[in-house]
C-alpha cells in the first residue's frame, strides 16, 4: 500500500464523482475509459515491479477486457443507438454533489471505526474503495437512461477490483479471470437487451420499462 | 476420479455440446440425459458424504461436500433432471407461438448452464468461486427469462439483470472486504477459503465481519427475495418459460439462501453469532406480511404463485433465524418440500397457459371441464403447496409454528397472521378456475402429454409421502452436522 | 550570499512576473491560432499593443467621476503587489511571508471591486451589465479557491505560499485530496480569468460578455493598465497553480545555480501549462451563463471532498 497507490485511488474517485453530474454519455463513457486506464497501469506498474506470470496474466486480462472489449463494445452501442442525448439525473445537480459528499464522509468514517487495527494507509485506501463503490450506487440509481445504469455496475466493478487489488494483494489470477469472463458475459447480454429494447420502444428512458406492475 | 468432478462432468460436457445440435429432439434428449446422469452421480455422493464424518474435498480445497452442502445438491440434481424432461414436453408445444427455431439451442445451453452454475455455488469452499458462479447462474437465468420477444419478458429480464446485477455487485463487496481482513489476519490466499474462515472467523475484527456480513446479506438476500429488494421476482418468475420460471423458484432461491447460510455459519463462531439470526428474523417477518397482503392484489396466475414463493422463502428464514435445532429441521424441510411442490406448480401451470393462451386469472375459467387432466394436476398442486395436509409443507409449517412458540411466544402472531392471510389469499385467487363456467371453449391439444405430466406427478408423491413419513434419517444429519459445528 | 542580494533577487523576481505577463498573452494567443491553422501575430505582440495604448491621449465621459481615473491605476497596483508574493525561481515571493492566502484572496478580490465600481460609475448599460455577471461569477468562484487554498494550507499547517511551497518540495508525497483540488483550481482559474468554457476573451459581441463589458468605457493608457493587469492576473493564477501543485524545482537556497534551475523549471511549465489552457480553449465552446452555477457548483465540492479527503487520510501520510 504506497502513496502513489492510495493517490491512483483517490483519482478514480474523482473520476466517479465526475460522472454523476455529466449531462452527456459520450463524457461518461470517456471517464469510464479513464478509470480503467487508471486500473491498467496501476497492474502495469505492480506486474514490472514484481514479475511473475500471474501478475502479467492479470494485467492481460484486464486491458483486454477493460480497455479493449468494453470500450469498443459501449461505443458500438453508443453509436447504434445514436445517443448524442442528453441525460439528465432524476435529482438536480447540487443535490446529487451533496450526495456524493455525504457518501464519501460516510465510507471514511465506516472505514475508520472499522479498522483501527490496520496501518493508516491501508485504512485510507480501503475508505476510498468503499467511497467509489458507493458513488457507483448512487449512479445507478440516480438516472434515466439505461445506459448509465450498466455504466455504474461497471464501476460498481472497478471499485471493488482497486479494493481487492490493492489491499489483498490481489485475488488469485483465476478467480479474476472468472470475475472478468462474468462481468463481459453481464455487458454482452446488457448489450443485446438494449438492442432490443431499442427495436420495441424506440428509446431507452427507463420509465418505459417499469409498466409491469399491479393495478390496484 | 473423484465424485465431485464426475457431478460436473455431464454438465460441462453438455454444455460444449449443445450448442453444436441443431436438432431440437436431440438437443432436449441429451439434456436431459447429461441431467440424469448428474442426479445419479449426486445420490451416490450424498451417501457417501452421509457415511462418512469428514466433508470430501477436492482441487486444493476449493471444493466441498459436506452433509448441508449434499442435501441441497440432491434436491437441484433431482429437480434439474425432472425440469429437463418437462422442458422436452413444452418445448415442442411452443414451437407455434413464440419461440424461434435457433432459440432452441440457446434454451437448452442456457439451462446446462444455469444448473452448473447452482451446482458449483453448493459445492464451493472458495468464496470468490461462489460469487463467480452465482454471477454465471443470474447471468444465464437472465438470458433465458428475457427468451421470448414479448415486451414484457424484455422488461422483466431487464429489471432483473439491473437489481440483481447491483445486488451482486454489493455481495462482491462483501466478499471482498471479508478476504481483505482474513488477508492481513495472516491467512494470506487461504483467506479465501470458507473452511479456513470458518476456523479463524473469532480472530478477525468483530466491525469488519459485521459490515461484511451486511454487505453479503444485502446483496445475496437480492437474489432470495427479501423485501424490499424482491422487485424483480414476480416480473422475472411470471414471464419466462415455465421451466425457468420453476427453477428460479425452486432452486435458485434456495441457492442465494443457501450462500447466506454459509457465511452465518462462519460467523456462528464469533461474538456476532446473533446479527445473522436478527437480520434474518426482521426481514423474514417483513417478507412474510409483505407478501402476504400482496397476493390478495394478483392477476396473473404465474405471479401470484411468485409472490407465493417470497412467502415460503420467508417462513424459511424466520425459521433459519431462530436457531433452534427443531427450526433447523423444519428450514431444511421446508426448503426442500416448497421447491418440490413449487416447482410441480409451475409445471401445471405452464400446462394450461400453453393450452389456453393466457395467464390472466379472470380469462381462465372452469378449467376442470376444458383440460381435466391439466387442471386436476394444478389443482393437487395447489393444495400441496397451501399447506393442507398430508403434503409435507403442512408438516414443516405446523412444526415451525412449534418451534416459533417455543422459542418466543410473540413471533407466533405475525407468523400465524401471514400465514392465515396467504392461504386465504391463494385460495380465493385459485378456487374461481376450477369450477365457473366459462364462455371461451378455445383449448389447444398439448403434444407429448406424458413427459409434462410424470415429473409433476413425481413431485406430488414424493412431497405427500414426506407429509406421512417424515425423512427424519435424510435431515437429522445435516441438522447435527450444523449444530456440532456451532457449539 | 549576502542580505543585500537575497532582497534584490525577490525584487527581480517581482518585476520579471510583471515584465513577462505581456508574453505569455502573447504566447497563449500564437497557440490557439497555431490550433486555427494559422500563423497569428508575433509573440510581442502585446507589448507593441500596451505601448501603442500608452501613448494615446484617454476619452473619458463628461459624467465620469475621480473613480473612473483611479480605478485602473488601483487595479495595476493591487496584481503588482501580488507579483511579489508568488514565487518565479525562489520558493517563495518577498511578501509572502506578510501576505499569507487569505490577505491574496482579498487582494484579488481588491482589485475586482474596484472595477466594479468604475465600471458602474458612467452609468451605462452595458457597465452594469458586466458588473453583474462579474460579479456572479466571482460569488461562486472565490470560495473554490479559498476552499482550495485552505486545503492546501491544512495540509502545510501554514497558511502562506512559502511554507505550502517547502513542505511540497520536501515531503515530495501525492496526498490523495490534491487531485480534487487541482481540478477545482483548474475550474476558478478558467473563470477568473474569463476563458473558455465561462467567457471568450476575445469576443466583440457584448451580450455575450462577462469581463470585457465592465471595461468597455476604458481607451489610451487606462486600458492599457487594465489589459496589463489582465495579463498580470493570467500569470498570477498561473504561478498560483505552479506554486501550490507542482512546486519541485524551485530554489530554496541562494546560489546562482539554483536560481538558474528554477527558472529554467518555472517557464517550462508555464510553457507546459499555456499550451494545455490553448488547447483547452481550442477545444471547448463558450456555456451559457446560466450553467456557470453547475460547473462552478461543482468545483466548489470537488474542493469540499479534496478537504474531507486530505483531513481524514491525510493523517496517514505524516
Amino acid at each position: 500500500m504506497s502513496h502513489w497507490l492510495l493517490f491512483l485511488i483517490s483519482v478514480m474517485l474523482l473520476c466517479s464523482a465526475l460522472i454523476v453530474v455529466q449531462t452527456h454519455i459520450i463524457t461518461v463513457i470517456k471517464l469510464l475509459i479513464a478509470q480503467n486506464t487508471l486500473l491498467a497501469g496501476y497492474l502495469l506498474t505492480q506486474a514490472v515491479r514484481l514479475p511473475s506470470v500471474a501478475l502479467w496474466v492479470s494485467f492481460g486480462i484486464t486491458v483486454m477486457v477493460k480497455m479493449i472489449v468494453l470500450p469498443w463494445l459501449l461505443w458500438k452501442l453508443t453509436r447504434f443507438l445514436q445517443l448524442s442525448g442528453r441525460i439528465e439525473p432524476i435529482v438536480n445537480k447540487p443535490t446529487l454533489l451533496i450526495l456524493v459528499t455525504i457518501l464519501v464522509l460516510f465510507a471514511l468514517i465506516l472505514g475508520q471505526t472499522m479498522l483501527s487495527a490496520l496501518p493508516h494507509l491501508s485504512v485510507a485506501g480501503f475508505s476510498l474503495s468503499l467511497a467509489n463503490a458507493f458513488v457507483a450506487l448512487l449512479v445507478v440509481i440516480v438516472r434515466r437512461k439505461t445506459v448509465t445504469q450498466i455504466i455504474g455496475l461497471l464501476m460498481l466493478e472497478n471499485s471493488i477490483f482497486i479494493l481487492a487489488a490493492a489491499l489483498a494483494a490481489g485475488f488469485p489470477w483465476v478467480i479474476e479471470l472468472g470475475m472478468s469472463f462474468d462481468v463481459l458475459m453481464g455487458v454482452m447480454i446488457f448489450t443485446l437487451f438494449l438492442m432490443r429494447i431499442q427495436r420495441e420502444y424506440g428509446s431507452f428512458q427507463v420509465h418505459h420499462v417499469e409498466k409491469l406492475k399491479e393495478r390496484v | 476420479m473423484s465424485l465431485i468432478a464426475l457431478l460436473f462432468l455431464p454438465g460441462v460436457v453438455s454444455l460444449f455440446l449443445l450448442p453444436c445440435i441443431a436438432n431440437r429432439t436431440w438437443a432436449s434428449i441429451l439434456s436431459a440425459t447429461a441431467c440424469t446422469f448428474s442426479f445419479i452421480v449426486a445420490v451416490v455422493l450424498a451417501m457417501h458424504v452421509y457415511r462418512q464424518q469428514a466433508p470430501v474435498f477436492f482441487f486444493h480445497q476449493w471444493f466441498i461436500c459436506d452433509k448441508f452442502g449434499s442435501f441441497f445438491v440432491l434436491i437441484n440434481s433431482l429437480i434439474g433432471m425432472t425440469t429437463s424432461f418437462y422442458a422436452i414436453s413444452y418445448l415442442i408445444n411452443e414451437d407455434n407461438q413464440h419461440l424461434h427455431p435457433l432459440v432452441y439451442r440457446f434454451y437448452h445451453t442456457g439451462y446446462q448452464l444455469f444448473l452448473l452454475g447452482m451446482l458449483l455455488v453448493l459445492l464451493s469452499n472458495n468464496i470468490g468461486m461462489m460469487w463467480i458462479a452465482i454471477e454465471c447462474a443470474t447471468i444465464a437465468s437472465v438470458a433465458l427469462v428475457g427468451l421470448y420477444h414479448t415486451k414484457a419478458a424484455l422488461e422483466a429480464a431487464w429489471k432483473y439483470l439491473i437489481l440483481c446485477g447491483v445486488g451482486i455487485g454489493l455481495a462482491l463487496l462483501g466478499t471482498v472486504i471479508l478476504y481483505f481482513g482474513a488477508y492481513t489476519q495472516g491467512l494470506g490466499e487461504h483467506g479465501l477459503l470458507w473452511t479456513q474462515l470458518v476456523a479463524n472467523a473469532a480472530d478477525l475484527p468483530p466491525r469488519l465481519l459485521a459490515i461484511s456480513f451486511v454487505f453479503l446479506f444485502v446483496g445475496y438476500g437480492t437474489k432470495a427475495g427479501f423485501v424490499p429488494l424482491h422487485n424483480w421476482l414476480p416480473d422475472a418468475h411470471a414471464e419466462g418459460p415455465a421451466p425457468m420460471s420453476a427453477l428460479l423458484s425452486g432452486l435458485l432461491l434456495n441457492v442465494a439462501l443457501f450462500a447466506i447460510l454459509r457465511f452465518k455459519w462462519m460467523l456462528s463462531g464469533t461474538s456476532l453469532h446473533s446479527l445473522p439470526a436478527y437480520l434474518l428474523l426482521i426481514f423474514g417477518f417483513i417478507g412474510l406480511l409483505f407478501s402476504a397482503l400482496s397476493l390478495f392484489r394478483q392477476r396473473q396466475l404465474k405471479r401470484l404463485f411468485a409472490y407465493s414463493s417470497i412467502e415460503h422463502m420467508s417462513l424459511v428464514s424466520i425459521a433459519f433465524g431462530l436457531g433452534t435445532p427443531l427450526a433447523l429441521f423444519v428450514a431444511l424441510l421446508h426448503m426442500a418440500m416448497h421447491s418440490l411442490s413449487k416447482t410441480a406448480v409451475f409445471f401445471s401451470c405452464g400446462n394450461i397457459m400453453q393450452q389456453s393462451g393466457t395467464q390472466t386469472l379472470s380469462k381462465l375459467k372452469g378449467l376442470l371441464g376444458k383440460m381435466p387432466a391439466s387442471a386436476t394436476l394444478l389443482l393437487i398442486s395447489t393444495f400441496i403447496i397451501l399447506g393442507l395436509p398430508p403434503s409435507g409443507l403442512f408438516i414443516s409449517e405446523l412444526l415451525l409454528i412449534l418451534a416459533t412458540l417455543n422459542a418466543h411466544i410473540l413471533l407466533a402472531i405475525p407468523l400465524l397472521i401471514g400465514l392465515g392471510l396467504a392461504f386465504l389469499a391463494i385460495l380465493l385467487k385459485i378456487q374461481p378456475l376450477f369450477w365457473s363456467q366459462s364462455d371461451n371453449n378455445t383449448v389447444m391439444p398439448l403434444k407429448n402429454k406424458i413427459f409434462s405430466y410424470w415429473p409433476t406427478l413425481l413431485h406430488l408423491i414424493i412431497v405427500i409421502i414426506s407429509g406421512l413419513a417424515v425423512p427424519i434419517w435424510l435431515l437429522n444429519p445435516v441438522v447435527h452436522a450444523i449444530v456440532g459445528g456451532l457449539s | 550570499m549576502s542580505m543585500l542580494s537575497s532582497i534584490a533577487a525577490y525584487l527581480f523576481q517581482g518585476v520579471a512576473v510583471i515584465a513577462i505577463a505581456p508574453l505569455l498573452l502573447g504566447w497563449l494567443k500564437m497557440l490557439k491560432s497555431w490550433c486555427q491553422n494559422r500563423s497569428g501575430a508575433s509573440l510581442f505582440q502585446p507589448y507593441f499593443v500596451f505601448f501603442k495604448l500608452f501613448i494615446k491621449s484617454p476619452i473619458v465621459a463628461q459624467n465620469a467621476s475621480w473613480l473612473f481615473r483611479f480605478a485602473p491605476f488601483a487595479y495595476a497596483a493591487c496584481l503588482s503587489v501580488l507579483a511579489f508574493t508568488v514565487p518565479l525561481f525562489l520558493y517563495r515571493g518577498w511578501l509572502s511571508s506578510y501576505f499569507d492566502i487569505i490577505v491574496i484572496v482579498g487582494i484579488f478580490a481588491l482589485a475586482r471591486i474596484i472595477m466594479a465600481f468604475a465600471a458602474m460609475d458612467v452609468g451605462t448599460a452595458f457597465g452594469s451589465l458586466g458588473t453583474r455577471r462579474e460579479l456572479f461569477v466571482a460569488c461562486l468562484s472565490e470560495p473554490v479557491l479559498l476552499l482550495v487554498l485552505l486545503n492546501l494550507g491544512l495540509l502545510a499547517k501554514g497558511l502562506t505560499l512559502g511554507h505550502i511551497s517547502l513542505m511540497l518540495i520536501h515531503q515530495n508525497a501525492l496526498y490523495p485530496g490534491l487531485a480534487f483540488s487541482l481540478l477545482a483550481f483548474v475550474f476558478v482559474l478558467l473563470a477568473e480569468n474569463g476563458r473558455f468554457p465561462f467567457d471568450n476573451p476575445s469576443t466583440h459581441l457584448e451580450l455575450t460578455m462577462i469581463h470585457e463589458a465592465m471595461v468597455l468605457e476604458y481607451s489610451g493608457r487606462y486600458l492599457a493598465l487594465i489589459e496589463w493587469g489582465n495579463a498580470l492576473k493570467l500569470t498570477l493564477f498561473l504561478l498560483l497553480f505552479v506554486s501550490l501543485f507542482f512546486p519541485y524545482g524551485l530554489a530554496t537556497q541562494l546560489s546562482w545555480a539554483g536560481w538558474a534551475m528554477g527558472l529554467a523549471t518555472t517557464l517550462l511549465k508555464l510553457f507546459v501549462l499555456i499550451l494545455l489552457l490553448a488547447f483547452a480553449e481550442s477545444l471547448q465552446a463558450k456555456i451559457r451563463i446560466f450553467r456557470i452555477p453547475d460547473y462552478l457548483g461543482l468545483a466548489l465540492f470537488l474542493a469540499l471532498l479534496g478537504i474531507l479527503l486530505t483531513q481524514l487520510t491525510g493523517a496517514a501520510m505524516s
